[in-house]
């Protein structure tokens, strides 16, 4: 599979990577995060990226104003379905369960039908604390999720940020998080990760 | 070598993020979580307990644990190092320790790479804590600093209260924000004394000036009121307290203090002084005194108006109530002192009219009304009252009442007039026949007739006649003399009493009077029984009059009086076919002096005083209503019992 590869600003960093990685962000300080994301989006947008955004609203605020509330200010000349902006919930679960299995192929669809646009890549990010919610079946695969997308955006190089609220999930899950994210944001910087295990490895030890 | 080299890259690697992971941890549990999965992943290592402040976390379970303890918790197996030999690697602080890692090994090689790396986790997690302790503790003082600030804005805000320091040395002037404000000064603007002076009012500058001058001088700032104008005009009143900062020398080298602003204060004292002058001024106007008795101690305070009325000295006074009683006039005494215990006893308020016998002898009427105040236990602990000078209003009263007497007696004065016209009708038929048996006598002496038979029979006869017209004259005088006090007398009777008297006169003017009574048991009443006929009188008087004035002489008048009760009232009904009264006058019929008779016919007191005679005297009603031939009366009086 012959996929576009092509260094990106992620907009928070200055450094800049290939598309296609997968990092982990836990934050605790909520200003930064909007920060952080705010440029995130938006240079995805005025790179000519689709951008994709999770987000975990419990209300049926109006989603359209979500990513101006963070702080984000959209580019005018905004394609088209170039921003999607979903229910993390609806996205993840959209049965009601929580299935690794459909979420990856709702990301392969997502980048096929980025292509099918014209864009030349797509970039993800998702709140996750929908996975907290006990009534969701199926949010103990979670990490087993993470752990396939490290294999998934090899073939489907949709560059993704996790967020995970520091304040929110156990330490031990967020270890578990950094277990299966090469990459982290810490304070608006990129670290690549000690603590990763590589996906087969770590499916092996721990499904 | 290498070996080495990619391991220490990845204790580095390890270190960095932990760093940075357990700053994002939102408390100890967190970072014992954290920790706890980290470092159990590190190789050599099976398994890593974290214990900080004394909370052990294992399993997702926070134990509370003594750190320095050697064995934990032995029923949940949570055994240190000693039992079962594992790493122990102590955290600590400048303070000392605060908390260990307890490592289960399982490669004690690869465990002896990595435990300087675990060693500098905890220097990392101990620097960790220490900041989180040195930032909440900041942050607790900056919000109590901020709260204690705010606190301090919003006192000096509410009591108008700004605070200023003058460095003399450096000649800076500074305010708080309130003062800027009191001042009417933008905030931020660079003071001068020059400026402060501006504001002050002009009569007020020279003696502020004295007074900086004289805490200066003398380091001792005596407190000062003085006035400022704001740039509207308006003047505000300023209360200045300070203090001297002064150097080794005894040098002033600074000033501080507070300033207040005292309008809002001064005005409401003024107001207060005011309104209790104006109080005090209207009370006495009006003649209100006031007093207030503590029941156990026994002090009544009398205030000043009070006094004036009393004909004392006008000033506060206390004193026991018994003197104040001593006050009333002897026939009023036992009913205030009645009242008095009535109230203490749990009636609450009251309201008694009495006399009070002033100094010189004269006397005074006041109404005196009061409340009491009740303690939890329910006691009267105090009774509060005031006293009206009523004196006028009773001059007035017995004034009106003299005039109602007046007027009682013209109306029977004109009732005497229609009963004269009665008593000669009544008369008429006996004096005839008197007439008639004193000339039969003559003819009977002069024909020889006149035997002693015959004189006694006509003796006899002549007696009857004049027994007759001498109840006649009794019955007039009985109808006028007036009732001296209530008696229970039935309605009926007094009906039958005035149409006995007023019959003839009525049949003279070819008008019927009817009575129909539907009360079995006879209904009687407790009042003024002479008053109650004079009622009825003038009422069927008006009738007559009226029928006389609209009834045609060939068409007969009629009244009829019916009488009725109920479990309470009885009820008097007079109808006439007198055409009734006209809808423009009928609310007005029952004033004195109003009247529709033409030639002075009519002295327009008779109804009124029925009206008086009914409601007032009787305590029952009077009113009137067109029927379809007349006017009808009703009068409704309370049955047996009623206590006018």
């Amino acid at each position: 599979m012959n996929r576009l590869k092509k260094e990106i600003n992620l907009g928070f960093t200055e450094e800049k990577f290939v598309n296609g990685i997968h990092m982990c962000y836990i934050y605790n300080d909520e200003k930064e995060r909007r920060k952080i994301m705010s440029h995130y989006i938006k240079s995805g947008l005025l790179n000519g990226e689709r951008v994709a955004y999770f987000a975990d609203i419990a209300t049926k605020d109006d989603i359209n104003d979500y990513v101006n509330n963070l702080g984000c200010e959209l580019p005018a000349n905004i394609e088209k379905d170039q921003l999607v902006l979903t229910y993390a919930v609806n996205t993840y679960c959209p049965s009601g369960e929580f299935k690794p299995q459909q979420m990856t192929d709702t990301l392969i669809n997502f980048y096929n039908d980025t292509i099918e646009k014209g864009f030349s890549l797509s970039r993800v990010t998702g709140e996750m604390s929908w996975a907290l919610n006990n009534n969701i079946h199926g949010k103990e695969r979670l990490v087993e999720y993470e752990c396939r997308l490290n294999i998934l955006f090899e073939d489907y190089p949709v560059t993704a940020i996790c967020q995970y609220d520091a304040n929110k999930f156990d330490g031990g899950t967020l270890f578990k998080i950094l277990n299966v994210h090469p990459l982290m944001v810490v304070r608006g910087q990129i670290v690549y990760n000690p603590y990763y295990i590589q996906p087969q490895e770590f499916l092996a030890k721990y499904l | 070598m290498s070996n080495e080299v990619t391991i220490q890259s990845d204790i580095l690697g390890r270190l960095l993020v932990i760093q940075e992971t357990l700053d994002v941890m939102p408390d100890n549990r967190g970072i014992a979580e954290y920790l706890s999965s980290a470092l159990s992943g590190v190789p050599g290592i099976d398994k890593v307990y974290i214990c900080i402040n004394n909370q052990l976390l294992a399993d997702n379970k926070i134990i509370e644990i003594n750190c320095n303890d050697k064995c934990w918790n032995k029923e949940d197996s949570y055994i240190c190092k000693e039992t079962v030999g594992t790493g122990h690697i102590i955290i600590k602080n400048k303070k000392g320790k605060i908390g260990c890692f307890v490592i289960f090994v399982k490669d004690i090689k690869l465990y002896k790479l990595y435990e300087p790396f675990l060693k500098n986790v905890a220097n990392v997690v101990a620097k960790e804590i220490e900041n989180r302790e040195y930032m909440n503790a900041l942050e607790v003082s900056n919000i109590a600093i901020k709260k204690n600030r705010e606190k301090l804005l919003e006192a000096q805000q509410i009591a108008h209260i700004g605070n200023w320091e003058y460095d003399i040395v450096n000649d800076v002037i500074t305010w708080s924000d309130e003062l800027y404000r009191i001042y009417d000064i933008a905030p931020g603007t660079r003071l001068t004394y020059a400026l402060l002076m501006e504001r002050i009012h002009p009569d007020d500058r020279a003696y502020h000036d004295e007074n900086t001058l004289f805490w200066i001088k003398y380091k001792r700032c005596i407190p000062y009121e003085y006035r400022i104008v704001k740039r509207n005009g308006e003047i505000r009143y300023m209360y200045a307290v300070g203090k001297i900062e002064q150097n080794e020398a005894g040098e002033p080298i600074k000033m501080f203090g507070i300033v207040q602003d005292l309008t809002e204060l001064k005005t409401i004292q003024e107001s207060l002084i005011d309104s209790r002058q104006r109080l005090s001024a209207t009370l006495s106007v009006v003649g209100v005194g006031t007093w207030r008795w503590i029941v156990d101690e026994n002090k009544n305070t009398i205030d000043e108006n009070l006094n004036r009325l009393l004909g004392l000295q006008p000033i506060e006074t206390t004193e026991p109530i018994e003197e104040f009683i001593g006050r009333v006039h002897p026939d009023d005494r036992a009913a205030i002192t009645e009242a008095i215990n009535n109230s203490l006893n749990g009636y609450g308020e009251d309201n008694v009219d009495c006399r009070i016998v002033l100094p010189d002898g004269s006397i005074r009427w006041i109404n005196e009304v009061w409340k009491t105040f009740v303690n939890e236990e329910g006691k009267v602990y105090a009774m509060a009252g005031a006293c009206f000078d009523i004196t006028e209003r009773k001059k007035n009263e017995i004034e009106l009442k003299r005039k109602e007497q007046l007027l009682i007696q013209q109306s029977k004065l004109a009732s005497m007039g229609e009963m004269i016209g009665s008593i000669a009708h009544q008369w008429r038929q006996p004096l005839n026949a008197l007439s008639i048996i004193l000339t039969d006598l003559k003819d009977a002496y002069v024909y020889g007739e006149l035997n002693n038979d015959y004189l006694t029979n006509a003796v006899r006869q002549s007696q009857y006649y004049l027994q007759f017209m001498s109840k006649t004259i009794d019955d007039f005088r009985n109808f006028f003399k007036p009732s001296k006090d209530k008696e229970l007398f039935n309605i009926r009777e007094s009906i039958d009493d005035v149409v006995n008297l007023f019959s003839k006169e009525l049949e003279n003017h070819n008008i019927a009077l009817y009575v129909n009574d539907n009360n079995k048991e006879g209904a009687y009443v407790y009042s003024f029984r002479s008053e109650f006929k004079q009622a009825l009188l003038n009422i069927i008087n008006n009738a007559k009059d009226a029928i006389m004035e609209t009834v045609k002489s060939q068409s007969k008048g009629r009244i009829t009086i019916k009488l009725d009760s109920d479990d309470l009232w009885s009820v008097v009904c007079i109808c006439d076919n007198g055409g009734g009264i006209d809808l423009d006058i009928i609310n007005r019929i029952f004033e004195p002096y109003f009247t529709t008779k033409h030639d002075n016919k009519g002295t327009g007191i008779g109804l009124y005083m029925s009206k008086v005679i009914i409601e007032n005297n009787m305590g029952g009603k009077l009113f009137v209503e067109n029927d379809d031939n007349g006017a009808c009366f009703t009068i409704l009086v309370r049955k047996n019992g009623y206590n006018a």
